[in-house]
């Protein structure tokens, strides 16, 4: 849009930027101050205050950050009260009696509230994928299929749509290497609207990136397996993390 | 604050690639990819600001969590644990009420209810999360606690607004009386006006077209979705971000709506 339809606009200018205000400052009200790496890092710098360390000397900037947002100067003191209370209280008859509400732990989906989205997979749970209990009088395999390893499979529901994320392996020809996919669907074509979104996947010593333009099936860089198993091949060498992240849109 | 992320990245590899000298492969192999994870995330920016030597202090501080926590967390976040979930959502129930009593937000009977509609939201969130760490569990569930509370504040905040319909009408001499700023507010509110349009001109046009559309032309989100054939939830975000993008180009220009 061109700055002369901004000027052609606006029913009532005087009305529209006392609104845009009033949003600016109720946003200013909310968690976001605006800088990710600091609303990031507030705990991590909570905690440096409460072993004792000068965080003025050592971490400099934040500290000005502090000095300057009040937000998070805010949050950081607050933070620190909370820190400073002892985590468990003989003063709280009201949890005696109440009863707790666990559904949270037995929902299939996970509701998630907003970007990034973290997923993973543990050490154990994958090696259930990829050597699973058998029962000793199995049928053989097919030896001409080719095995489909399910890394990582999570339902979530985001802005009232619900996703799958998949993240599927095949060995490659000369076993070195699993070629990996993954996958994002949406159960009712509704589309994520953040797209692009970028998926970060690490697991042992591999760590790759690629951008989802939008819902499908995209190819991670094959994984040699050197990077994930031991040498003999029997161990997994650490969990799997997935993070999907937007930064636009 | 951005530091060079593939310099910190290969300091990070070297000074895994020592340390594997001393610790056992396995938890290298196990805490390189939440470090990797927590550098992404802009988790070291203000810690190795001053001093990339501290890296090494970083790694070893998530070396040391990772083998206190990690086993906790899988019980968490994995297994979902029920003995292990009820003392946590207690603990979640006393950090909300301690923090809601702390902001001294709705002192009264309803605020264990709020602190437990809390401590639930920060539950669901902590099964999904994921942990840096870098700093105690604790530490951690106080900050996501922290995080539901305001954002509970906030909503609450947003819902006890007097709706148009239910406000008193002043008659006019009273609103003129009390519309009338002094000198000072005025020039404020001039210098804040032209900052706004300065500032517009300088954020994407997708977003910017959402703000002109919703606050110029006075459109709804739904209505602005279908005139530009995006879903609601595209305006929603868009407008989020123009919001967030027009308080950081004020903080620049030294504008703080934080003050």
């Amino acid at each position: 849009m061109s700055d002369d339809k901004f000027q052609v606009y606006h029913f009532d200018k005087e009305k529209a930027i006392k609104d845009l205000m009033e949003d600016l400052l109720q946003f200013g009200l909310s968690t976001n101050n605006g800088d990710d790496a600091a609303n990031e890092t507030l705990d991590l710098m909570v905690d440096q205050v409460i072993k004792g360390i000068d965080i003025r000397q050592r971490f400099p900037a934040f500290y000005q950050k502090l000095l300057h947002n009040k937000i998070i100067r805010q949050q950081f003191i607050d933070l620190i009260a909370m820190n400073s209370t002892p985590g468990s209280s003989t003063h709280d008859p009201y949890l005696l009696n109440s009863k707790l509400e666990f559904s949270f732990l037995i929902e299939n989906q996970t509701h998630v509230s907003g970007w990034p989205l973290f997923f993973s997979q543990t050490q154990s749970q994958l090696m259930n994928v990829f050597f699973p209990m058998q029962v000793v009088y199995r049928s053989a395999e097919n030896l001409e299929e080719v095995p489909v390893y399910s890394l990582l499979r999570k339902d979530f529901v985001l802005d009232g749509s619900t996703y799958t994320v998949l993240i599927n392996g095949t060995l490659a020809e000369n076993d070195e290497a699993l070629i990996t996919n993954l996958s994002l669907a949406s159960s009712n074509d509704s589309v994520i609207s953040a797209f692009p979104v970028q998926a970060s996947l690490r697991w042992g010593n591999y760590a790759a990136e690629i951008t989802l333009c939008e819902a499908g099936k995209y190819p991670f860089p094959s994984i040699p397996l050197s990077k994930v198993f031991n040498d003999d091949l029997t161990q997994i060498k650490g969990d799997l993390y997935l993070t999907l992240s937007s930064n636009s849109c | 604050m951005n530091l060079p992320k593939d310099d910190i990245r290969t300091q990070l590899e070297d000074s895994l690639a020592s340390l594997s000298l001393q610790k056992s492969e396995d938890i290298i192999c196990q805490v390189k990819p939440i470090l990797l994870s927590n550098l992404a995330r802009k988790r070291l920016d203000y810690y190795l600001e001053a001093n990339p030597s501290q890296l090494d202090l970083y790694i070893q501080n998530v070396i040391d969590n990772y083998s206190l926590w990690h086993d906790y967390l899988f019980a968490v976040q994995i297994e979902r644990d029920f003995a292990v979930w009820e003392p946590l959502l207690k603990k979640l129930i006393r950090f909300a009420y301690q923090y809601l009593v702390h902001k001294n937000f709705d002192t009264c009977i309803n605020t264990h209810e709020f602190a437990e509609e809390c401590a639930t939201k920060a539950a669901e969130a902590i099964l999904t999360a994921q942990f840096p760490y870098d700093i105690s569990f604790d530490a951690w569930i106080r900050r996501i606690v922290q995080l539901k509370c305001l954002k509970f504040m906030s909503e609450e905040m947003q819902k006890r607004k007097i709706p148009a319909n239910m406000q008193v009408v002043l008659d006019e001499e009273t609103e003129n009386m009390l519309e009338t700023p002094d000198m000072l507010q005025m020039l404020q509110e001039e210098e804040l006006r032209a900052a706004i349009e300065l500032a517009l001109n300088q954020i994407p046009e997708a977003r910017r077209e959402v703000i002109i559309l919703q606050y110029f032309e006075n459109l709804s989100p739904t209505v602005i979705a279908q005139r530009l054939g995006k879903s609601t939830d595209a305006i929603y975000c868009l407008h989020f971000n123009a919001l967030k993008d027009l308080r950081k180009i004020f903080l620049k220009t030294g504008i703080n709506f934080n003050e």
